[in-house]
């Protein structure tokens, strides 16, 4: 049998996100980085519209059909490299689960102020408030961030949002359950850096290998050491328009 | 439904390393030497090298090679090897006599190991870090650099993480493709490319300098017109560095003054110690050889040197042996003209992209501008057009910031305009020599000419200096007394005057200075001895200069005052030359004293140079409205002595 450390390892990673909305059209892209971040491959499609015979069949769940089986699918279908993982910063494209080639993690940016104890203080009367719980299986004290340096202590005891601030715990926290069709016990959140990241705890390799978070996340530590989580996204923002642009 | 766009060549790249990495029974196994590598490797060791014969053309002349069989504690897959010349394919061993130096770069082509290896380090250097790395912070030499910034690495973070705001590569308008377009808009932000420990900078990059790099990066023709004193080598250097990394470079040739060439290969040590460099000296046939020496990957070559070799790096009737991926023109105002011949053998050096670095790309007129665009992009830039005009057409192409935008904890500088009275007899002196001028001037009607005015100008000029009957001189009283200041508090000055014999009357004035001559005089050879003199001797208070040999390229900042014994004739060379001591590293304020000769022609002049500060600012920061003047035209030279310009001239 052949031990882990012995295969080659994947020396690329994956950035998926979807952006727009399904009124306007959802856009997919998808991009390919190198271990220092250099791009390899970059792929993004047309704005998918949902027709009206889905908008009924899926209802709530229409997002993450359009993000998760579609677009995430497809895109990620194009690449021929081996990917030690694909991250994505949107919570609909999760409903892809572990159906793709790679683990799927969500990343978040957690703000500068999300550090300080008073947010753990904030969550906690918020989560009180609510009733609602940590949607993310782990370590709750650990994970009790908010990544809303906008969140007062008013705001959390009335459980009212910005809409405009979408990071991922704010997003889920917002839905019940946070994205349907999301099973969220099967991530587990590790910090990286300033970054969080919730990793998939059962993703299982196209050679029948189960691979667990500490080895995702072992991976994703040689990444991170020149690549910044978050920042790609940014990139694959600027290429979209860009794409848009020249039709 | 998906619609693909490969926005970079990588796989290409790649993939051509993996065909010619493969080993078969005609590939050849043979070491050479290695000159130059990065630091963490000690040169010269030897490199193994796997060389596939089937590489070889037909003629067995030249031999490209990419190979991944490379043991010198490389990385395998990072290295590239440049092409080396061989005398025939049945001999390969004769590659070995042929290649004198061996040079390659990292590559961005990561290897999993080696950065596993470099986590494990960090992660362990973190634990320990503390003391020592402030330690480290604290002893630095940047004040010896021109652009070293803030503060010095010293503790290797786990994680990398980018800025909330990003120094992003700039999409040039001139690339259209869209393929092209998102090639850059993929690109990581500069932040990721020197932040890495792949790429070490001996000091973090203020963020301007960043965005210089960033718009250096993406052009392909620019000009970088950043004040004197703010690291346009800096941003060159890393800029070129990244290309080399990219792969986007193989070949560049950076073009400067003669006596800068020192300074630049200095600088290249200092911020791209891996890249060799290679200056293009010597008697004609090492020349020859140098220019089309196939396998260098940065040559320096002197303005001076252009027109002699022109022969070597474009040969009349027939292709070039190297065409220059990247060329860059320090000082950049050399060619301002274009009809002369630095300006044409500029324009025939073969070369695919190109920059200008100058701190003063107006110095007379707008036409500076044209004669460098004629350079970068030629018929790009028109003459005739407006200030406003010309802003318009080359906005985009130039990056022009100054030092109190961008650098507001610099020390300030003080500039003090010292209106000196000549001694009565010096003043005799003046006047009966500007009498007779001009009753000279008058008497030669219209065949008087530029250069008869010029003459009497110079003269005038020099006699404010000094009196030529009695020696006596007014300013150099005054510079004595400041003098005395400045060496008794232990400081250090700079004194600038436009002629060598000015210079040489003043020195054994000044003896009790200690001071040391850098001119056109000064022997090459010997100009690294003065200035290194002039740093750390504690007795060696002045440095006298010329503007020609010393307003450029020069860093002084430990000069705490700089005396402009006589004004040039434009302001953008006086500018250069006060900014040999107010650049980055200054550790105090800037005192700048200009003399001015009361009720002389030094006067008008300061007048005039007024005028020609308000044109360059009309053009580069697009100023409307300003009324500004073209300068030292006819009329103004004539003006001097209340004269008109001839009309035969005017035709």
């Amino acid at each position: 049998m052949t031990r882990p450390e012995e295969k080659k390892r994947p020396t690329h990673l994956g950035f998926l996100t979807a952006l727009g909305d399904p009124a306007r059209g959802v856009i997919g892209g998808f991009l390919v980085l190198n271990l220092v971040g250099r791009p390899t491959e970059f792929h993004c499609t047309a704005p998918v519209r949902p027709n009206r015979a889905q908008e009924i069949l899926y209802g709530a769940t229409l997002e993450g059909f359009l993000c998760g089986e579609q677009i995430a699918q497809a895109l990620v279908g194009r690449t021929k490299t081996e990917l030690a993982a694909i991250l994505t910063n949107n919570p609909n494209i999760l409903t892809a689960g572990n159906s793709l080639k790679a683990p799927l993690a969500m990343v978040f940016r957690r703000s500068a102020s999300c550090a300080t104890p008073g947010d753990e203080e904030k969550y906690a009367v918020w989560e009180e408030k609510t009733g609602r719980n940590a949607p993310f299986g782990g370590n709750a004290a650990r994970d009790r961030r908010i990544d809303d340096e906008n969140w007062t202590s008013e705001e959390a005891r009335e459980g009212e949002s910005n809409s405009q601030r979408r990071s991922f715990f704010y997003d889920a926290f917002e839905r019940t359950p946070p994205t349907p069709g999301v099973d969220y016990s099967a991530w587990r959140t590790v910090a990286k850096g300033r970054n969080r990241l919730a990793l998939p705890t059962d993703f299982v390799g196209s050679d029948g290998r189960a691979v667990g978070v500490d080895e995702i996340s072992a991976r994703l530590d040689l990444f991170f050491k020149s690549i910044d989580s978050v920042e790609p996204f940014e990139r694959i923002r600027l290429a979209v328009e860009e794409a848009q642009k020249s039709g | 439904m998906t619609s693909e766009t490969s926005g970079t060549n990588e796989p290409k790249r790649r993939e051509s390393a993996r065909e010619s990495a493969g080993a078969n029974s005609d590939d050849v196994r043979f070491s050479i030497p290695v000159r130059s590598w990065n630091r963490r490797v000690a040169a010269p060791k030897t490199l193994s090298v796997l060389c596939p014969r089937r590489l070889l053309d037909e003629n067995g002349r030249r031999l490209e090679i990419e190979t991944k069989s490379l043991r010198l504690g490389a990385r395998p897959g990072d290295v590239r090897v440049f092409a080396i010349p061989v005398d025939s394919r049945k001999n390969v061993a004769s590659v070995e006599r042929n290649v004198e130096s061996f040079y390659f770069f990292p590559q961005d082509e990561p290897d999993a190991d080696a950065l596993e290896k470099e986590l494990n380090g960090a992660k362990k250097a973190n634990g320990e870090s503390g003391a020592k790395g402030e330690k480290d912070g604290d002893s630095n030499g940047r004040a010896e650099f021109d652009g070293a910034a803030a503060t010095k690495k010293s503790v290797v973070p786990e994680f990398f993480e980018a800025p909330e705001n990003p120094t992003r590569i700039r999409v040039p308008n001139d690339v259209v493709k869209m393929e092209d377009r998102l090639g850059y808009l993929l690109q990581p932000p500069l932040e990721t490319w020197l932040g890495r420990r792949l790429l070490e900078m001996p000091f973090e990059p203020f963020g301007y300098q960043k965005q210089g790099v960033a718009f250096l990066y993406g052009s392909q023709f620019a000009v970088l017109a950043d004040e004197m004193g703010l690291g346009k080598t800096m941003q060159a250097i890393t800029t070129i560095r990244l290309l080399f990394r990219s792969g986007e470079c193989r070949r560049v040739l950076l073009v400067c003054p003669k006596p800068l060439v020192t300074n630049w290969k200095r600088e290249f040590e200092f911020w791209a110690p891996e890249i060799p460099v290679q200056v293009i000296e010597g008697k004609s046939d090492r020349r020859k050889w140098l220019w089309r020496l196939p396998n260098a990957p940065l040559r320096i070559a002197n303005y001076e040197l252009l027109n002699r070799d022109r022969e070597f790096y474009a040969p009349e009737g027939e292709d070039p042996r190297v065409v220059f991926d990247l060329v860059v023109l320090d000082e950049s105002q050399r060619i301002k003209n274009k009809a002369n011949v630095t300006s044409e053998a500029a324009r025939a050096i073969p070369r695919r992209r190109n920059w200008a670095l100058t701190g003063t790309p107006v110095e007379n007129s707008a036409e500076d501008l044209v004669g460098i665009f004629e350079f970068l992009s030629p018929g790009y830039l028109k003459s005739g057009l407006k200030p406003s005009e010309i802003s318009k057409t080359v906005g985009e192409y130039i990056l022009r910031r100054t030092k109190d935008k961008v650098l507001t904890d610099l020390p300030p500088k003080l500039i003090r305009d010292a209106h000196v009275d000549l001694t009565p007899e010096q003043y005799e002196s003046y006047r009966m020599a500007q009498e007779e001028g001009e009753i000279r001037l008058n008497e030669m009607g219209d065949s008087v000419t530029l250069s008869h005015a010029f003459e009497l100008i110079i003269r005038l000029k020099q006699i404010c200096n000094f009196d030529p009957a009695t020696g006596e001189s007014a300013k150099l009283d005054r510079l004595i007394a400041d003098l005395e200041e400045v060496a008794s508090s232990g400081r250090k000055a700079i004194v600038f005057s436009q002629w060598v014999a000015t210079l040489e009357r003043l020195r054994p004035k000044l003896a009790r200075f200690g001071p040391v001559e850098y001119s056109g005089r000064t022997p090459s050879k010997e100009r690294d001895a003065v200035i290194d003199k002039f740093r750390n001797d504690p007795n060696c208070h002045v440095i006298l200069m010329s503007y020609g040999a010393g307003s450029v390229g020069l860093n002084l900042q430990f000069a705490e005052y700089v005396f402009l014994f006589d004004r040039w004739w434009n302001p953008a060379v006086e500018d250069q030359a006060i900014n040999r001591a107010h650049r980055i590293g200054a550790a105090g304020p800037v005192t700048v004293t200009r003399f001015v000769s009361v009720a002389t022609i030094e006067e008008k002049i300061d007048r005039i140079l007024q005028e020609k500060r308000l044109l360059s600012e009309a053009i580069l920061s697009d100023a409307k409205g300003l009324n500004y003047s073209m300068g030292l035209s006819q009329d103004d030279i004539f003006g001097l002595f209340n004269l008109k310009a001839p009309r035969s001239l005017k035709k």
